[in-house]
């Protein structure tokens, strides 16, 4: 199973990997913006593909019948709340007809979300910067064995501390300071295995793996940045806490799901009459 | 998918969301998303809209209150329910009575009333509807007929309404935008008893009530009916295309369109209306295809630009939507059904008139406007033309009777599904419906019915017994509607006219021209619309069903009789018409010509056809007449489906009325019906109308009186009907 999911997160890598490139030069805002135009109009596609649209259509148009009637026959009020009860009735029924296609629309909507998350979600460290680096082990005892567990960086990151042991978390932890910009390996060894986790260093726009994981194939397929750590290892997890990257929106920053989020729903409902599709 | 795959799919899923540990964690989607804000708008607005109602409910009573004109007298009914059977007649419904078929209608008689219900001068539903609601007789609603003269352009046109184009457009390059909406001139004058109640708020539901287009403000809904046009603009241009060359029809109401066919794909285009904001525009088409099958199946596919519909032979489709582009973001919606007749050898298609789609209307159909809506979205899309059922494509043989039929009883289940739920909505006030079935049905049946003036002479058993069919539906509805309502419900059941078979066509224009009151042009080529009339020679011409116009001097834009001898004219013109004889049958064609000046009263006299003339039972005015034609001989058979009719005479096809309430008067007229309804909410009727209350304690109740005051009445009263 891990291996499939890690087969799939090459695929969703390189899809995304390739989109993303070729969006990343309008800077944040505009990238994301495009993605969730994207992820509307496919989304919409797919809810046309596996709804009941007839249902769908005519449930809406029985509810919309429903809304004009509490504007016609607001004089009698038994008329009038006799409608209310419909339009709730209508509405029940409409989230019976939409409950299969939000379902299924969850698996490439949490691909999407894991994919933007990866790029919009951290940003690298600037040159100068300090984040926390979190080894989380596998099992109590390989806490025994901390005195040989040891992390090693390259001489374009600095080690500021060293490794804080939290028992009870079976968790050690370092601070690590960017001294240039790239890519670079941190590499945790326990004596027998060494296991790297990247770091990202400058001041571009580009996707981040906050951790590196390899505890299951769920795992691995929520976290896709970097190939999972092979299950004999004692060490269940690396990663490193970079700080968030807020989108600015009007000058205001902002967590790229809300913008996702609200634009992904406008473009969607905007292409919705283009693909024909009764939402 | 099997059960166990997809519970397991299901978990996976809800998996998924549950245990994935970031900051999306509440976040379903975009999918999700639509459906949760659409449910929360939803929700929303009818929430939100439930505590303003509540909130302003109070004030809104206390200021109606405040504002509207105190009721004289108390209501006598909660509710006055009125289902209006346009043409059935009330000797083959007493007849069916007596034989037991009709239980509910024989129910009604018992309960309270059943009577002969004077119908109008001409009997005829556009005249007698708008009588119905005036409570006047046509001298002050001006409804005298379908088609009246134009005096000044001596063309025919539509007594009831007229469409006219925005006034004013701005010209961008070839562009035409319009600065406002078209103008839709009302013919009908006077009030409907509908603005009356709402004047003292009664709330009223008024459903294809005849002569209702264009809708008027009042305190209810409307849906209008005839009168209604059809996309185009026409009272319904329905359309037969074939791929056969051969096919000629010379097609009156209809228009044939050719089809061009190669490998089983027949392609045409549908015409719709003028493009008003191009300039030179041109028609509005819709390209279509229709991919035929050799399999046997009678299935085939008609593609239309955003849709395709399976269609079989001799199955019509559902409602299909069309969209016309005007130009970029400019579309009129429209509807139409349509009709497969046959693939092979060549292909053969029926398309209904297309018509104004009440979710999207292109002209007001309804008070407000969103009442058209709310139906279309509640039962599904309806026939919105004015006269919906295709007679005409009947009456020329595009489609057969079964066709007809099922057309016909379509539209009817639209009108009972709004009129159910216009009773569970109109709990207090007045709904009033009229079906039309009852009408077409007869138009085209009586030829099959046996038992008529005519009745030994049909020879075709296959419909013989629509008619009578028909009135057992008619029963059921009555009986359904029975249930519906409650001790404090005032039921009315009532026809506007009855029927007679028509079978022997008499042409005016050419009797007129015989006689030497009118002249043909030999130049003119165009033998309808009054176009052959040379005006410089002629004193009187007819129109419409029954109508014969002077030619006045000062009145008519050609005139040359002087209106010091119009009296005399029609004097002679009258005794001669009433000197006229069938060659083939003993009797009199005609039985009585009306002379406007006894038959109407009001301030639109002037406008009322000088001569009215009643033919006896069996005979009708010839079509040619109708729309200002000549025929070949005066007096000719009727051959066409169109076999019954009720423009005749009026005491020989008087409407009925039931009740379930006693009446105070035994020769109720159809004008009573509007100041009865305001009578019973407790409403003084006003000085205006001709008809009184006639339901037991009606104030200005004429109890006992055998005929109606002449001044009040629309027909003479040597004309008033025996009652039962």
């Amino acid at each position: 199973m891990t291996s499939a999911a890690s087969a799939l997160n090459a695929v969703f890598n390189l899809v995304f990997g390739v989109l993303y490139g070729m969006l990343k030069w309008l800077g944040p805002f505009w990238s994301l913006t495009g993605i969730a135009c994207l992820t509307g109009i496919l989304m919409v596609w797919i809810f046309g593909k596996v709804s009941n649209q007839t249902a769908i259509e005519r449930t809406r148009d029985r509810l919309s019948a429903e809304l004009i009637g509490l504007r016609l026959f607001k004089d009698d009020l038994r008329v009038f709340f006799g409608i209310q009860f419909q339009v709730l009735a209508w509405t029940f029924k409409y989230l019976r007809h939409s409950i299969v296609p939000m379902l299924i629309l969850m698996v490439p909507t949490v691909i999407i979300l894991i994919q933007l998350n990866l790029h919009y979600g951290f940003r690298p460290l600037r040159t100068g910067e300090s984040a926390l680096v979190k080894v989380k082990l596998r099992a109590a005892s390989a806490m025994a064995a901390e005195s040989s567990l040891t992390l090693r960086a390259p001489e374009n990151l600095q080690v500021e501390t060293p490794g804080v042991h939290v028992p009870d978390l079976k968790e050690i932890c370092w601070r690590v300071r960017g001294v240039r910009d790239g890519r670079f390996d941190l590499i945790v060894s326990d004596g027998k295995d060494s296991i790297a986790k990247q770091v990202a260093v400058g001041g571009r726009l580009e996707g981040v793996s906050t951790i590196r994981t390899g505890e299951s194939w769920l795992s691995c397929l929520l976290n896709p940045g970097e190939a999972p750590i092979p299950v004999q290892s004692v060490i269940e997890s690396i990663e490193i806490r970079y700080p968030e990257l807020d989108i600015l929106i009007l000058g205001k920053p902002m967590n790229w799901l809300i913008p996702f989020l609200i634009l992904s729903l406008v473009l969607g409902f905007a292409f919705k009459g283009v693909l024909g599709v009764k939402i | 998918m099997p059960e166990s795959t997809r519970r397991r799919v299901l978990l996976l899923l809800g998996s998924l969301v549950v245990w994935w540990p970031v900051s999306a964690h509440a976040y379903l989607g975009p999918g999700a998303g639509f459906t949760i804000v659409s449910t929360f708008f939803v929700l929303f607005a009818a929430l939100a809209s439930a505590f303003v109602v509540l909130l302003t409910w109070p004030f809104r009573w206390l200021l109606k209150a405040m504002l509207r004109p105190n009721r004289p007298g108390p209501s006598k009914a909660k509710r006055v329910v009125i289902v209006g059977l346009d043409g059935q007649d009330p000797e083959l419904t007493e007849k069916w009575m007596n034989e037991g078929l009709l239980p509910n209608f024989s129910r009604l008689r018992e309960q309270g009333t059943f009577a002969r219900l004077g119908t109008t001068l001409p009997a005829e539903s556009p005249v007698a509807w708008s009588s119905f609601q005036t409570g006047c007789n046509p001298g002050k609603h001006r409804i005298y007929d379908f088609l009246v003269p134009n005096r000044k352009s001596l063309m025919p046109e539509l007594s009831s309404a007229n469409v006219m184009a925005p006034g004013r457009t701005l010209a961008l390059g070839k562009y035409l935008i319009p600065l406002g909406r078209p103008v839709i001139a009302a013919g009908r004058k006077s009030e409907a008893f509908w603005s009356i109640l709402g004047r003292f708020g009664i709330f009223s539901t008024v459903l294809r009530v005849p002569i209702t287009f264009p809708p008027e403000k009042f305190d209810g809904v409307l849906l209008s009916a005839m009168n209604v046009p059809d996309v185009k603009g026409s009272q319904g241009t329905y359309y037969y295309f074939t791929t056969d060359s051969k096919d000629k029809r010379s097609l009156v109401s209809g228009q044939q369109c050719p089809m061009e066919a190669t490998d089983g794909v027949a392609k045409g285009e549908l015409p719709g209306p003028q493009n008003s904001l191009i300039k030179d525009g041109g028609e509005l088409k819709i390209p279509f295809r229709i991919l035929t099958t050799n399999d046997g199946s009678g299935a085939a596919k008609l593609q239309l630009p955003n849709e395709t519909i399976e269609l079989r032979e001799n199955e019509y489709s559902p409602w299909v939507t069309l969209s016309y582009t005007a130009m970029m973001g400019f579309t009129v919606k429209a509807i139409a059904r349509f009709l497969l007749l046959g693939q092979k050898p060549h292909v053969r298609l029926y398309v209904t008139p297309i018509q104004i789609d009440p979710e999207n209307p292109a002209l007001p159909i309804s008070h407000p406007v969103s009442y058209s809506i709310y139906l279309a979205k509640k039962q599904g899309s309806f026939a919105t033309l004015g006269v919906a059922e295709d007679t005409s494509a009947l009456n020329e043989c595009v489609i057969d009777e079964n066709a007809f039929l099922q057309q016909a009883q379509d539209i009817h289940l639209e009108r009972e599904q709004m009129f159910f739920d216009a009773l569970a909505k109109t709990r207090r006030g007045a709904a009033i419906c009229v079906f039309d079935l009852t009408d077409r049905v007869q138009h085209m049946f009586f030829r099959f019915h046996r038992d008529t003036h005519w009745g030994a002479a049909v020879a075709d058993e296959r419909h013989a017994n629509v008619i009578r069919d028909l009135y057992i539906q008619m029963d059921e509805l009555v009986g359904r509607v029975m249930k519906e309502i409650d001790n404090d419900t005032v039921l009315m059941v009532l026809s506007d006219h009855g029927f007679k078979p028509f079978r022997r066509a008499v042409e005016l224009n050419r009797w007129l021209q015989q006689s030497g009151y009118l002249t043909v042009n030999p130049a003119a080529t165009t033998p309808d619309m009054l176009q052959r009339v040379d005006w410089s020679k002629t004193q009187a011409y007819a129109v419409g069903f029954g109508g014969i116009y002077l030619n006045i001097a000062g009145r008519e834009a050609r005139g040359i009789v002087p209106k010091e001898d119009a009296a005399r004219l029609k004097r002679e013109i009258r005794e001669k018409l009433k000197l006229l004889r069938d060659p083939q049958h003993a009797g009199s064609p005609v039985s009585e010509v009306y002379d406007r000046d006894q038959a109407y009263k009001g301030p639109y006299v002037i406008d009322a056809p000088d001569l009215v003339v009643g033919f006896a039972p069996g005979y009708r005015v010839a079509w040619e007449t109708v729309t200002g034609g000549f025929g070949e001989t005066v007096i000719s058979d009727n051959t066409r489906p169109w076999s019954g009719d009720h423009n005749m005479n009026p005491p020989e096809v008087p409407g009925m009325l039931f009740c379930n309430r006693p009446m105070d008067v035994e020769h109720p007229n159809i004008v009573d019906i509007a100041p009865t309804v305001l009578d019973l909410f407790g409403v003084t009727v006003p000085a205006h109308m001709d008809g009184k209350p006639i339901m037991n304690g009606g104030t200005n109740a004429r109890s006992g009186v055998p005929v109606r005051d002449a001044p009040h009445s629309n027909v003479p009263t040597a004309i008033q009907q025996p009652v039962n």
